[in-house]
């Protein structure tokens, strides 16, 4: 029973289109550390260090990473739910925990197979000395925190509404990129933040200016993260559970 | 009703629904439009819909409202012209919010009507497909006004309120009126149309809001970067046929406040300062960018299948 | 399409949903399905509510009208997701001889993307039947068969309702009702506009003229007797028939033979002209 829902959401998942689409986004850091790397400016071993941070924080996860999780995460539920084969899944003896469970799983991973990689390569590609100061493998564990997080809170919006897409982007980019730079204390319930404190564990850099400045400890990280999840979990569940089929606002 | 002659055994029974015909006037085009017009605008409002498309529509509307409710606000307090923001950067300001709230009601307006099958009922009624098309981006393009003429006049009237003398004021900045007609007027109508164009092309909702992003908000991060790599020279080009880039220059050209040319390219309006291009250049770009995203939407819906 | 003050049981055999397109047919289903809640009353399958039960689905096969198909699954892989999701013990089998029912087994190792609209649909019942359910619901079964795959529909449910299953289908088409339930309901804006027996439902709408077809020794003769008669309201002739409309369904059929008898003509056929469905139904949607 596992196998087949796993199979199913991750052939759904890697469709065609949206496969490419997203391979191109991820190229583009990867496209612009090369053009940054070849350039004069490259070398002075400051510079390399606030160009990689800034490029990865910027690029990745402020930009892509919660893109991709919020396209995988929408469409592994939301879209199914939209195409009508939801009302498949749903006619059958399953537990609604196990078909949350499930969803939230294949598209943390396959948005973590995908945004992880990228990262890293990023960072290994501009900075002088990736490994040292622990900033390639902490800026890699971020990055796969953000994702299983991103695409559980985002499986969990879309089995509540069927606009779980701009409730997603205007989650990424009105409050943890807007309204938490204004107000400091917003950052203590943000999923970047929550990522950012376990790259700190391993990031052994304390300031590094405007582009990464981790708030929150990584107890706090850990807590956070365990919330958000519980959280997705429960409230996933429960919406399928009232699940009703027909037009939903 | 009554059941004459039922037999014993008999296990049916047939209610009466009372129907009704409509017999009155029935009235043209020009109302379909109107009638068309007025329900997409409540749509993206979500007036007679659920309560998440109000909370959706409204909620963008507050928060492209706030930076002018704290600049109204503060300058009340301090007693005097306190400007958080003015009114060239307001869009710059809140444009992620302006890009969100085009892309998730641009997506719905047209799209709506194509995965519900509704647009039959739509072209078998007195409208034409050009009517239609016009219906949608003047709701769009009105509903936009509330993000972008609602602010701004609450920034201007705040400041009026508050300035020392309030006649001195209002004679020194009565021409902002205008300026801010204009600007708004004119990134609504831009932004409205090549919404609606790219979310045209696809039913899947989905799609259409990410398109929709990518067009209006990545093109400018990526335009952006490309500036700070290339230089300005050949980036010229890319900005000009940004559609951030366009919006934001024109309103800078409009309060003709273009800053001075610029060493550093960080920002958008020193990018801008240092492609130093004419001013009425990026108002041609910006005419030119909604003439063709309304040329290909109307290529677009004269061919659509129902 | 709301529904409001519906009430009626389901028993063992094949009951057709009928009514205009929007009268809310759809939501009765999914109300029986689980996939929508009742704002009020309730709905049980078998003594147990349907709404919030992910356990009853053992017991049931729902046949949507909308795409429940994956493009990217040949109807055998669908077929069988299905059984292994309702953890069969036999998956194989189960799925194997739902594909042998819906006679698809030609096509099975296709891709679903490629197949024809009643492909689709037979892939979605064989889906709907591989774990053997009591209960079966289709939600307009009959949408996009061609009338070699109706034909073939139809001797199915039949045979599934003989079986003893509660089936209940919904359709617009009054021939495939009329071809399959003797039990309807119809259900009109919203509301249950007649259940039961049609024949019977056809004979309590009293308002309306009952038509009959006669032929006789003496048509002539007869309709002279007849149009005496204050509930006969109109008698016309065919070539070698004669239609005659009644107002009063009781009393035409009580004086009938009486009168027959009594004008010495020899009666070979009565039969009640228009008492097919689709009069039922066009009488109850225009009122």
């Amino acid at each position: 029973m596992n196998s087949v829902l796993i199979s199913l959401t991750a052939r759904q998942l890697l469709g065609r289109r949206r496969t490419l689409v997203i391979g191109l986004l991820l190229a583009l850091p990867i496209l612009i550390a090369v053009i940054y790397r070849f350039s004069e400016e490259a070398g002075s071993g400051d510079a390399t260090e606030e160009v990689a941070l800034g490029l990865v924080s910027v690029m990745i996860f402020t930009l892509l990473l919660p893109l991709v999780a919020l396209v995988f995460g929408t469409a592994s539920l939301g879209a199914e739910i939209e195409d009508g084969t939801a009302v498949f899944l749903l006619t059958k003896p399953i537990e609604r925990w196990r078909i949350v469970a499930i969803k939230v799983g294949v598209a943390s991973v396959a948005a973590a197979l995908l945004v992880v990689p990228v990262t890293m390569a990023t960072t290994w590609i501009v900075h002088e000395s990736p490994t040292a100061d622990g900033l390639m493998a902490g800026l890699g564990l971020g990055a796969l925190v953000a994702s299983v997080l991103y695409c559980a809170a985002f499986v969990a919006l879309s089995a509540v509404t069927s606009r779980a897409l701009i409730f997603g982007l205007i989650y990424v980019f009105v409050w943890e990129t807007f309204a938490t730079r204004i107000f400091d204390s917003l950052r203590w319930v943000s999923i970047r933040e929550y990522a950012y404190g376990w790259s700190d564990a391993i990031i052994s850099i304390n300031d590094n200016g405007s582009f990464y400045d981790p708030h929150l400890g990584v107890t706090t990280a850990i807590i956070g993260t365990m919330v958000v999840l519980a959280a997705a979990c429960a409230g996933g569940t429960r919406a399928l559970t009232r699940f009703e089929i027909g037009e939903r606002t | 009703m009554a059941n004459l002659g039922e037999a014993p055994q008999s296990r049916g029974v047939v209610y009466d629904l009372g129907y009704r015909n409509y017999d009155g006037p029935r009235l043209g085009r020009r109302y379909a439009i109107r009638s068309l017009y007025v329900l997409s605008l409540r749509n993206t409002f979500g007036l007679g819909r659920g309560t998440l498309p109000k909370v959706l529509a409204f909620g963008l509307a507050l928060i492209a409202l706030l930076p002018a409710i704290f600049t109204v606000a503060f300058g009340a307090l301090a007693g005097e012209d306190f400007e958080l923001v003015e009114h060239h950067e307001y869009f710059g300001f809140i444009g992620i919010v302006i890009v969100l709230f085009v892309a998730a009601m641009a997506s719905d307006l047209v799209g709506n009507d194509r995965r519900n099958n509704t647009l039959p009922l739509y072209f078998s009624r007195p409208i034409e497909r050009d009517d239609y098309l016009l219906a949608k981006i003047a709701a769009l393009a009105t509903a936009l006004m509330s993000l972008t003429l609602v602010p701004q006049l609450l920034v201007f009237v705040g400041n009026w309120l508050g300035a020392t003398d309030g006649t001195e004021w209002l004679g020194d900045n009565i021409s902002d009126i205008w300026r801010i007609g204009a600007s708004s007027t004119l990134a609504s109508v831009q932004l409205a149309v090549i919404g609606l164009a790219i979310a045209m092309f696809t039913t899947r909702r989905a799609f259409a809001l990410t398109s929709v992003l990518a067009a209006l908000w990545f093109s400018v991060v990526f335009t952006g970067v490309l500036v700070a790599v290339l230089g300005p020279g050949w980036a010229a080009v890319a900005m000009l046929a940004t559609p951030g880039y366009a919006m934001n220059a024109t309103t800078y050209v409009i309060f003709d406040a273009v800053p001075a040319r610029a060493d550093r390219l960080g920002e958008m309006a020193d990018q801008v300062a240092y492609a130093d291009l004419p001013g009425w250049t990026w108002i041609v770009a910006l005419v030119a960018q909604t003439a063709v995203a309304l040329f290909f939407a109307i290529r677009r819906y004269r061919k659509v299948t129902l | 399409m709301a529904v409001n003050d519906i009430s009626f049981e389901l028993e063992p055999g094949i009951t057709g949903l009928l009514g205009p397109n929007g009268a809310g047919k759809s939501t009765l289903l999914h109300m029986m399905a689980g996939l929508l809640e009742p704002s009020s009353g309730e709905v049980l399958v078998n003594g147990e509510p349907s709404w919030k039960n992910a356990t009853m689905y053992s017991n049931i096969g729902l046949v949507p009208e909308r795409e429940v198909t994956y493009p990217f699954l040949s109807a055998w892989e669908y077929a069988l997701a299905s059984a292994r999701l309702h953890q069969l013990p036999q998956p194989e089998v189960a799925a194997q001889a739902a594909i042998d029912m819906v006679e698809l087994g030609d096509a099975m190792h296709r891709k679903m993307s490629g197949y024809s609209k009643g492909m689709r649909q037979r892939a979605k019942i064989a889906a709907a039947l591989v774990h053997d359910p009591d209960i079966l619901i289709l939600d307009e079964p009959f949408n996009g068969t061609d009338p070699r795959q109706r034909l073939q529909m139809n001797t199915m449910l039949k045979e599934l309702g003989d079986s003893g299953r509660t089936i209940v289908f919904s359709s617009h088409i009054l021939e495939d009702v009329e071809d399959l339930a003797e039990d309807v309901l119809v259900v009109i804006g919203g509301r249950l506009g007649a259940a039961g027996n049609f024949r019977q439902i056809r004979r309590l709408m009293t308002s309306r003229p009952h038509a009959f077809t006669i032929r006789s020794s003496d048509n002539r003769a007869l309709a002279a007797a007849l149009v005496d008669r204050p509930h006969v309201a109109l008698v016309s002739f065919d070539s070698d028939a004669m239609e005659v409309q009644t107002t009063d369904f009781g009393a035409f059929t009580e004086t009938i033979a009486p009168l027959v008898q009594s004008s010495g003509v020899a009666l070979h056929e009565l039969q009640p002209a228009d008492d097919s469905l689709e009069n039922v139904f066009a009488y109850l949607v225009a009122r």
